[in-house]
């Protein structure tokens, strides 16, 4: 890594994650009241990067388990637990609130949020089990409701620049991608999906569905086949895809590779000048053209030590969920429309219809 | 001054803040307990003092087999132990929800401590709990380890952050009062928010001997920003707090040399420099360079 690649990558912050920029003045009027249904690692997470950002802004959690609610409450005496949502509602007045519960229950609770007209709602990934459901959240929804979804990849800043320059044309022509989603969480026989009917492609391959249908425009799926190996439901998901350009773009979802200790996304892109490779944790990118983007270089890498220098403000798991809650906050005091706004998610949870549909799955 | 060097555990648990490709490939070649020792024996010849793991099991077989083949090696290191190995419980959090990773847990701790579990739990003093867990944590490598030399249990950085974020004040004074009183080894943090770690401890007048936290030129994982985090460490130092120096080099992306540059001004707070590498040659050179750089 040379050093130009530093300087280069320093002044693409504020293009990349606009985010960071004066932040703290931007957030510290806020006199936001959070609270947080579901208090498994994924609310802990958000509850934990918010207190960070902005002390104290986290006033409640939901949970429906005793254990949880009356163990935590014993030890955190900054948040107000509760096992009943209306109960919560009625007595905190939240003005925002985080949906962190498993899948199958986002769209009744979002539902709910929304009956009850809270004005923002954070869900996690996947919003809603299927695009049937998504439509149903659509169609309650007030224009003046702000309901963001979890897609944190779309805060990474390697997956940002790799945009960025496939917009630019910084690889010509796109001709080909390939793409995967790994992980190693499941290796041993294992049930608490098969109640759903729907695994790996739901609950991990949604962020590459995600990032591919914003990084290209998707037409349809060509085929697709799922594999269980210790679930009831899909453990690898391998597809095919069309663009509306006409090349073909692979995609791999798979949660039972005992390779990854952590879940790694990979996106390569074929260009007619060259190719890009992208994952949360690099940027690589070789081409035939000098481009300004580039710093008129035709080689260059970029890891994630060259993007998040002294950003973001809290480190707590990945950057990108920093970025993420950063830009849910400002959209709220800014009055604009998320990045994922459940609205943006339609068209990839369509996806995720189709492939099921195409694969033989429901 | 520069009192230690330490070597790291990351590249042995498949662990790179650079990439998980580079992890990958690091965990291989440090595949076997044998190269895993070659890599402490080389850091050793180099000037290394210390190694810094968490209480992953493939540590434990490590320094098991040290303890067996190699005792020279064990009574020669320093220890600094993080606890716990969040990953994981992470990963079985995604298996079995985070219920069942606390029933789980708190199986685990009842059947190693029945007595004191079940006073805990009448007394419902939870936060004694959270001593018994970090207790379970960590005896399988007290019995192993020479006592003289195990200097700190640091809580992970997962707890640190959360316990700042949720103010859990009580537990902190718990969790240092029992590896201090009945463990009989320092306390630390470790984290990558130092700068609101800073303000935390300051607020609720609490000291604490050990902070292992980011150093390196490019300010990653400094935070809330790297001016504010090296003010922070200053500050920590000024008040007695060791502070050990982790990602010293960026996770690869800056060399040694340019990492011994930046951390010459820090070199009167810095108390042990950490790194990691499956490389014996590397383990070796790297602590001969730091010594020359930052010893004198």
């Amino acid at each position: 890594m040379s050093g130009s690649s530093f300087s280069y990558s320093r002044s693409l912050l504020s293009v990349l994650s606009p985010e960071l920029i004066n932040w703290d003045e931007r957030l510290s009027s806020s006199e936001l009241k959070i609270a947080i249904i579901g208090f498994g690692k994924m609310g802990l997470l958000h509850s934990g990067i918010l207190n960070l950002l902005i002390p104290g802004v986290v006033k409640a959690v939901v949970d429906k388990s005793f254990l949880l609610t009356f163990g935590a409450s014993r030890i955190i005496k900054l948040i107000r637990f509760y096992r009943d949502i209306e109960e919560m509602l009625k007595k905190i007045e939240p003005d925002v609130v985080y949906v962190t519960t498993p899948t199958s229950s986002h769209y009744s609770l979002v539902r709910v949020l929304m009956e009850h007209g809270l004005k923002y709602i954070f869900v996690e990934k996947p919003p809603t089990f299927n695009s049937e459901q998504l439509r149903g959240l659509l169609s309650v929804k007030k224009p003046e409701q702000v309901v963001m979804v979890g897609f944190q990849k779309k805060y990474a800043l390697t997956f940002r620049h790799a945009k960025l320059l496939l917009e630019n044309g910084v690889i010509g022509e796109v001709e080909k991608v390939s793409s995967y989603i790994r992980s190693g969480d499941i290796l041993e026989p294992f049930n608490r999906f098969g109640a759903m009917g729907r695994g790996v492609l739901l609950d991990l391959g949604v962020h590459l569905i995600d990032l591919l249908t914003w990084f290209f425009k998707i037409k349809g799926v060509i085929r697709a086949e799922s594999k269980s190996l210790y679930t009831h439901v899909d453990d690898i998901f391998k597809a095919e895809l069309e663009s509306y350009e006409g090349y073909m773009l692979a995609i791999e979802a798979s949660w039972s590779n005992p390779e990854y200790r952590v879940p790694e996304t990979y996106i390569e892109v074929q260009g007619s000048h060259g190719v890009i490779k992208v994952t949360e944790d690099y940027l690589k990118v070789s081409t035939s053209i000098e481009h300004d983007l580039l710093g008129n270089r035709r080689e260059a890498a970029f890891y994630k030590p060259h993007y998040y220098q002294g950003i973001p403000p809290v480190n707590l798991a990945d950057p990108e969920y920093t970025i993420e809650n950063m830009h849910f906050l400002e959209s709220i005091q800014e009055a604009r429309e998320p990045l994922t706004s459940i609205e943006k998610s339609n068209e990839t949870m369509r996806l995720i219809d189709e492939l099921y549909e195409t694969a033989g799955k429901r | 001054m520069v009192k230690e060097i330490l070597l790291g555990d990351n590249p042995f648990l498949g662990v790179s803040h650079l990439a998980h490709e580079k992890a990958r490939s690091e965990q291989s070649e440090a595949v076997g307990l044998e190269a895993k020792a070659s890599v402490l024996k080389a850091g050793l010849e180099g000037g290394v003092t210390g190694y810094t793991f968490s209480t992953h099991r493939v540590n434990l077989e490590l320094l098991e087999y040290l303890s067996r083949q190699y005792p020279e090696v064990v009574a020669r290191l320093n220890y600094y132990i993080l606890i716990p190995y969040a990953q994981g419980y992470v990963r079985r959090a995604n298996v079995y929800g985070t219920v069942g990773l606390v029933k789980t847990v708190i199986r685990d701790i009842v059947f190693k401590h029945p007595v004191d579990s079940l006073t805990s739990a009448l007394a419902l003093n939870l936060n004694r709990l959270a001593s018994l867990f970090i207790g379970m944590e960590a005896n399988p490598y007290l019995k192993i380890l020479p006592s003289d030399r195990v200097k700190a249990i640091l809580l992970h950085e997962v707890l640190t952050e959360l316990i700042m974020a949720y103010s859990l004040t009580k537990l902190l004074h718990e969790l240092k009062r029992f590896i201090e009183k009945k463990l009989g080894v320092g306390f630390g943090l470790e984290t990558r928010n130092i700068g609101q770690l800073n303000k935390y401890l300051e607020k609720n007048n609490i000291q604490v001997e050990y902070v292992m936290t980011p150093m390196n030129p490019l300010g990653y994982q400094m935070a809330p920003s790297k001016k504010e985090a090296e003010e922070a460490i200053r500050k920590l130092r000024e008040k007695g707090t060791k502070i050990i120096a982790i990602n010293i080099l960026a996770s690869g992306a800056v060399t040694v040399e340019k990492a011994c540059e930046y951390l010459k001004q820090f070199k009167d707070n810095i108390y042990a420099l950490a790194y990691g590498t499956t490389k014996p040659h590397r383990a070796k050179e790297n602590a001969i360079i730091l010594r020359r750089k930052l010893f004198t």
